[in-house]
């Protein structure tokens, strides 16, 4: 438990931080009747975090002054309407993080070691899509983002390190309602996710992890694979759901309605509703960020038919995503696994449409056709996870 | 009906969440059990989700 080494979550320090943080607000809203702006008491309060407890506070404070410049610059200066210019020099960070982390440890010079330590920031990759995001949404609009609002935005202490991630607008409003939603309703709100998240995270998926996860006798056998497979998927699931509900329950606790992350994902029945229900976040800012864009570009070139182009973008959008997990071969078959479901799907349902009946299940009972559904989607999500975990290469 | 069920939910998530501190962090259950036994290193799961 020092300073200047405690990332959201891992430690007591963070929940006494976060745990003054609303005991200031709200003192703050009664004591003196709100009197500081509830926007300058956020971003007082998330510099202290980061001045204080983040692990690389000038290495974040330099990332959140490039994003902010870049946006603002690309703003003001770049008219056109094609995307690709701004992703690049938005996601350059990113770009140079992964690069360098692939170069292998005996090529590293003094001068690598240190360019990978001025990239390598933890949180990075979740502040460029809120950064994406908010270029995109909001390059239109007449009026100019404060520094203030950017910075409550990308550096909002419970979303930093892996999200949810969150739309400005949205989380612009709740800063704009202020003090009036800290209220009974809110804090309510965030105690059931905070109840929740700890449950999730600090019991079961540490138990899942300290009693079977590491006790798994890797013997090559194919039991094993099985075991490791489902044992990481339920760990994975219960340690970043139970992530994303603290997140949740902290913003309730300052008045900040952060969207859900994880619903039931191990019932949806197929691809499309599993990225609903999985990191939906992600998947919703993959889907408006560059599904949509990719296929708006193909269908503006007209290129072959309407399925075609949906599924080259589900593909590269999936790939995409295996790629930012990182440049490594596991992450990037993952993503390309989780693409072709998406694609096998998409054109499932083509073929339904076109035929008009069930292609592959005919006239089963539709409750029996939903358990078969349930069952192959856990089975598929189990499979690409694995990957995922890099265990098998 | 809907009540109870949230009433029997939060039961059991209170209950889980008390006994799950109690057995994991307060008492070391390995030890209690195999009192002899060697603590064993065990190998960290290091990727858990995307840090950077």
């Amino acid at each position: 438990m020092t300073l200047h080494d405690t990332l959201p979550f891992t430690s007591v320090l963070f929940f006494q931080y976060l745990l003054s943080c609303i005991a200031l607000a709200l003192g703050i809203k009664f004591v003196f009747k709100g009197k500081l702006s509830f926007k300058f008491a956020l971003a007082f309060l998330t510099l202290a975090y980061i001045g204080l407890l983040f692990t690389k506070p000038l290495h974040l404070v330099g990332l959140i002054l490039y994003l902010y410049t870049a946006s603002l610059s690309l703003r003001k200066f770049y008219k056109s309407d094609n995307l690709i210019l701004p992703m690049l020099v938005l996601s350059l960070p990113i770009f140079l993080m992964k690069t360098l982390s692939i170069i292998p440890s005996t090529t590293e010079s003094t001068l690598l070691i240190s360019a990978k330590d001025i990239v390598q920031i933890a949180g990075l990759s979740y502040m460029v899509f809120k950064v994406i995001s908010l270029y995109i949404d909001e390059r239109r609009s007449k009026s100019i983002i404060s520094f203030i609002d950017f910075f409550n935005y990308t550096a909002f202490a419970p979303t930093l390190l892996i999200g949810p991630l969150d739309r400005f607008k949205r989380f612009n409003t709740d800063v704009e309602n202020g003090y009036a939603n800290m209220n009974l309703k809110m804090i309510g709100k965030g105690w059931n996710n905070l109840i929740l998240g700890l449950l999730y995270k600090f019991i079961i998926a540490e138990a899942i992890r300290r009693y079977v996860l590491v006790n798994l006798v890797d013997d090559g056998s194919l039991l094993y694979h099985l075991s490791y497979m489902y044992t990481y998927l339920l760990y994975l699931f219960f340690d970043f759901a139970g992530y994303s509900l603290l997140a949740i329950s902290f913003g309730n606790f300052l008045g900040i309605n952060i969207p859900i992350n994880f619903d039931k994902p191990f019932l949806a029945v197929n691809p499309k509703e599993f990225w609903k229900k999985w990191h939906k976040t992600l998947g919703d800012w993959l889907n408006d960020y560059f599904f949509k864009p990719i296929f708006k570009f193909l269908t503006s070139k007209k290129y072959k038919t309407s399925i075609t182009r949906q599924n080259i973008a589900l593909m590269l959008t999936f790939t995409l995503m295996g790629f930012w997990n990182g440049f490594q071969l596991h992450y990037i078959v993952s993503g390309m696994l989780f693409g072709l479901y998406s694609v096998i799907h998409n054109y499932y349902v083509y073929k339904c449409k076109r035929t008009k009946k069930d292609v592959v299940f005919g006239n089963m009972n539709p409750k029996m056709v939903r358990i078969i559904s349930i069952f192959l989607m856990f089975n598929s999500v189990a499979f690409a996870i694995y990957i995922f975990s890099g265990k098998l290469f | 009906m809907g009540t109870t069920k949230k009433i029997i939910q939060n039961t059991l998530i209170y209950f889980l969440l008390i006994i799950g501190y109690v057995y994991l962090y307060v008492i070391n259950i390995n030890t209690v059990l195999n009192p002899s036994q060697e603590e064993v290193v065990k190998s960290k799961i290091d990727f858990v989700y995307q840090q950077f």
